[in-house]
C-alpha cells in the first residue's frame, strides 16, 4: 500500500512522478467505473505499487482524469470543516457508572436466581444423602444378619447331629429323606 | 500452522502493536482503570461516528454506551484478532444498525437528524434556491459549511457512511474497513468510490469558493448489489 498524496501537490504532474512530456497531449481516456474506483484507491493509498504506476501514467496524461482526482481530494478535505465532536466531561463517569450498575443488576439477578437454584441443590443432595442412607442400611442389616438366619434355617439339623453322626452313612440319610421321613422337620423349619 | 496456532500468532502480534490490545487484556482481567482509560481514548471518535449514523446526538451518546457495555461484557471472551479500534468499530456498526431498524420500526426516523438540521435550515432544497438566485449569493462561515458537510454525508447510503466515516476520521484500511462491516476488499473499494463521487457531486459547489449553491442530480447511484 502507498501514502496518500500531498494534496497541495495535486497540481503538479511531477507530483505523480511521471515525466511532464507526457502530459503534453490530452488523452482522455474513458472512465469506467473501475478505473475512477483505482482513482480513489489511489487517494487513498490502497493500491499495489503497479497499480499506482498505471494511475499515475494516466493522470500525467489525461487532464479529465487528474481534473476528478482534484476534485476528489478537494471535497474529501472539505470533511475536516465538520465540528469536532465534543463530550461532557462526565461521559467517562457515567459510562463506567453505567457498566457498573449493569454489573450489580446482574450479580443481583443471578443472586435472585441463585437462591431456588441452591435450594434445589440442597434438596436434590438430601435426596441422594436419603437414598444411600437407605440403601446402606439394607445392605448392613442384611450383612449382619445373614448367619443368624442361616443358623435359623439349619436349626432341625443342629438339633438332631448327634443321631445323624450315629448313622454314619449319607446315602442311607438321603434314602430315608426321599421317603419322606424329614417332611415334618422340613415342615417346623422356619 | 493449525487454526489455534494461528490465532494465537495473531492474537500475540497485535498485543505487541497495538496498545488499546493490551489494555483491553487488562479489561480482560478485570482492570477497572483500563476500561475507563479506553473509554476516555475512544468516546470521542465513537459518538462522532454514531452521530452520523443516527437521527439524535443523545441517541448517538447512548449507543456509544451501549457499546461500552458490550465492550466490557465481552471481556472474557476477548480474542485480539485485528486492531482494537476494528473490533469497537465492529461492534459499534452492529448496534447503530440494530438501533436503526429499531427506529425505523417505530417510524420515528428523521431523514435529516443531525444537529442544527431541525431548526437550521440547511437542507438540500434551500441550498437549492439559494443557488437560484432568489436568494443574494454569499460565502460561507466555517460552521455554515460544516453543516453542510453533514448535510452531504447523510446524502450517503447508511454502508457508504459507515465506510466513508471509518476511512476518513478512523483511518482503517479498506481491509479493516471490510473487518469491520463484513464485506470483501473489493466491496469496500466500490462503497468508498461510490461514496466519494456522491460527496464530491454534494459538495463541488463549495470547493473553490465555498458559496452555497444548488446541489446537482445525483448520477452515481449506490446499488446494494454490487457494493455487497
Amino acid at each position: 500500500m502507498n501514502k496518500q498524496p500531498d494534496p497541495s501537490k495535486l497540481d503538479e504532474t511531477k507530483a505523480f512522478n511521471v515525466p511532464m512530456v507526457e502530459s503534453v497531449e490530452d488523452d482522455s481516456d474513458e472512465m469506467t467505473e473501475e478505473t475512477f474506483a483505482d482513482l480513489v484507491a489511489y487517494l487513498d493509498g490502497e493500491l499495489a505499487a503497479e497499480e499506482v504506476t498505471e494511475v499515475e501514467q494516466r493522470l500525467a496524461r489525461d487532464d479529465a482524469y487528474r481534473d476528478r482526482l482534484r476534485q476528489l481530494q478537494h471535497s474529501w478535505d472539505l470533511l475536516e470543516s465538520l465540528p469536532r465532536t465534543s463530550i461532557n466531561d462526565d461521559f467517562t463517569r457515567s459510562t463506567v457508572e453505567l457498566v457498573a450498575l449493569s454489573i450489580g443488576a446482574q450479580v443481583e439477578q443471578r443472586r435472585g436466581q441463585s437462591w431456588w437454584v441452591q435450594r434445589m441443590r440442597w434438596g436434590v443432595a438430601g435426596i441422594i444423602v436419603a437414598v444411600f442412607a437407605l440403601g446402606g442400611f439394607g445392605v448392613a442389616y442384611e450383612r449382619l444378619t445373614r448367619d443368624q438366619r442361616q443358623l435359623l434355617r439349619d436349626l432341625p439339623v443342629i438339633e438332631r447331629v448327634d443321631l445323624y453322626r450315629e448313622v454314619n452313612s449319607i446315602e442311607f440319610l438321603e434314602k430315608l429323606a426321599s421317603e419322606g421321613l424329614f417332611d415334618e422337620e422340613k415342615a417346623d423349619a422356619p | 500452522m493449525s487454526l489455534s496456532d494461528s490465532a494465537a500468532f495473531l492474537a500475540r502480534k497485535y498485543e505487541m502493536i497495538d496498545p488499546d490490545v493490551r489494555l483491553m487484556l487488562q479489561v480482560q482481567n478485570d482492570n477497572a482503570a483500563a476500561f475507563e482509560e479506553l473509554v476516555s481514548r475512544y468516546q470521542s471518535r465513537l459518538v462522532g461516528v454514531m452521530e452520523h449514523l443516527v437521527p439524535k446526538r443523545e441517541l448517538a451518546e447512548d449507543l456509544a454506551q451501549e457499546v461500552f457495555m458490550r465492550v466490557f461484557r465481552a471481556r472474557k471472551n476477548y480474542v485480539p484478532g485485528a486492531k482494537f479500534s476494528t473490533w469497537l468499530f465492529t461492534i459499534a456498526n452492529n448496534v447503530a444498525s440494530n438501533a436503526k431498524r429499531s427506529v425505523s420500526k417505530r417510524k420515528e426516523v428523521q431523514v435529516t437528524g443531525a444537529p442544527g438540521f431541525d431548526s437550521g435550515g440547511f437542507s438540500i432544497d434551500r441550498m437549492a434556491l439559494e443557488a437560484s438566485g432568489l436568494m443574494p449569493t454569499r460565502k460561507l462561515d466555517r460552521d455554515e459549511l460544516g453543516l453542510v458537510v453533514r448535510e452531504a454525508i447523510q446524502q450517503l447510503n447508511e454502508r457508504q457512511r459507515m465506510a466513508m466515516l471509518l476511512s476518513r476520521f478512523e483511518g482503517l484500511s479498506y481491509e479493516e474497513i471490510g473487518k469491520t462491516m463484513d464485506l470483501s476488499v473489493q466491496a469496500v473499494k466500490s462503497l468508498m468510490s461510490r461514496a466519494r463521487e456522491k460527496l464530491r457531486q454534494l459538495l463541488e459547489p463549495y470547493v473553490d469558493h465555498g458559496v452555497l449553491g444548488k446541489v446537482p442530480e445525483i448520477q452515481v447511484e449506490a446499488s446494494d448489489e454490487t457494493e455487497g
